[in-house]
């Protein structure tokens, strides 16, 4: 087949991937943005991480936020389960911005703590910035 | 049906270009446009706080760009409206999906964020990168006589729309960042004086005095905008004008704050437009 053929086609198919991928984006965008529900925060705690030594616990735990608007003055809130409860002094550590789509990582130290505790992590409070 | 053929090259060489290799040569000038970029953390939450109306206008500016970019340089050789029109929407499109790669290659996982958000990261992305993309040519030296063709457009348009586009480029990088807060806070009205002369000797040095690209036209040039201080204090204020613009858009300028501490940032941003507007008008 003609060079020149093959060579206009890949000009023409990257002209129409661009024009494509552009009016995907526009509209789409602005479909989404269409009013609706206000944004809010979507926020989640996790423990990563629980490490036992001589009496201290060093927790790790992370804060996620799958919400549509960020959130600040995160409170994370490590204890014991509500419903099991085994002498975990509770320790909130704050965070100071979760973005949307983000996670901010954080490590407590707890002391004098029962061997047999298991901790959680609650997010007890936040702030719309 | 019409026969299809390669788009000849302009002067009626009718050899044809490898528009594979254009293709190549536009994502390599993308990538080095972008990645800078790219790694600015607070360029990412852009997508979070701005509007999206501002985001919107902010794309179909980079559309813009595009056009003007593909008449200085492009990705591949183009002559008439037609072709650059064309070349911009393959330069933005393109570009778009390089930045959503690369914005999945740094973790932003398009099933953890909310999808307008990521198409809004996407778009603020793909203007820089089709910047570079358009501009691959003259970047990565590929063969071109479009300078020369260019004569009969006027110098000054030219820069102009140089000193623009290559400001919106570097300034997006520093804009949006807390350093500029932090820097306008501190910085005293010496500093800042500083800034307006350090701002004007830097591009005087890299346009005039470096021995850089077209120099010596530079300085044969007439005009008062064409001057060597004419030229320099003319973009310094498109610089600044530039900076403005780019403080409104990234959120900065809000509602009560004071003449000074908003001309400061303003001086501060200033100066990377200012260095970006001069190595855009080398461009050309």
């Amino acid at each position: 087949m003609n060079d020149g053929r093959w060579q206009r086609r890949i000009e023409m198919g990257a002209f129409a991937v661009g024009v494509t991928t552009i009016l995907a984006m526009v509209v789409g965008l602005l479909w989404l943005e269409r009013p609706g529900e206000p944004d809010a925060p979507r926020l989640s705690a996790e423990i990563l991480d629980v490490t036992q030594e001589e009496g201290q616990m060093r927790v790790e735990f992370r804060v996620q936020n799958r919400g549509t608007a960020a959130a600040e003055n995160v409170i994370v809130r490590i204890g014991s389960r509500d419903d099991a409860p085994d002498g975990l002094p509770p320790l909130d550590q704050t965070i100071a911005y979760v973005p949307v789509g983000m996670s901010r990582r954080g490590i407590v130290i707890l002391h004098d703590v029962p061997q047999e505790a298991r901790p959680t992590a609650r997010i007890v409070g936040y702030l719309l910035p | 049906m019409a026969e299809l053929s390669a788009r000849p090259r302009p002067g009626g060489d009718a050899s044809e270009q490898d528009e594979l290799a254009c293709l190549v040569r536009g994502i390599c000038g993308a990538l080095v446009f972008a990645v800078p970029i790219l790694y600015t953390m607070e360029v990412w939450w852009l997508a979070h706080s701005t509007p999206t109306w501002k985001i919107v206008l902010f794309y179909a500016l980079g559309y813009a760009f595009c056009v003007g970019l593909n008449v200085f340089s492009g990705f591949r050789e183009a002559d008439t409206l037609r072709d650059y029109l064309e070349d911009s929407a393959t330069s933005l499109g393109i570009s778009s999906l390089v930045s959503a790669l690369m914005l999945w290659l740094i973790g932003m996982d398009p099933f953890t964020i909310p999808p307008q958000s990521l198409i809004k990261q996407v778009m603020i992305l793909a203007v820089p990168t089709a910047i570079g993309f358009s501009l691959a040519r003259a970047l990565l030296g590929g063969k071109s006589d479009k300078q020369a063709r260019l004569q009969g457009l006027t110098a000054d348009l030219a820069d102009f729309g140089m000193t623009v586009i290559g400001g919106v480029f570097l300034g997006l990088s520093v804009a949006p960042t807390e350093g500029v807060m932090a820097i306008a806070i501190q910085s005293s009205w010496l500093q800042a004086l500083a800034f307006v002369a350090i701002s004007l000797l830097v591009s005087y040095a890299l346009i005039f005095m470096a021995d850089l690209s077209g120099q010596s036209n530079r300085l044969a040039a007439q005009g008062i905008l064409q001057s060597p201080w004419g030229e320099t204090l003319m973009s310094y204020g498109l610089a600044l004008l530039v900076s403005f613009v780019l403080l409104w858009f990234t959120g900065y300028l809000v509602e009560g704050m004071s003449t000074p501490h908003l001309l400061r940032m303003i001086l501060v941003v200033g100066l990377p437009c200012t260095i970006g507007g001069a190595a855009g008008r080398l461009l050309v």
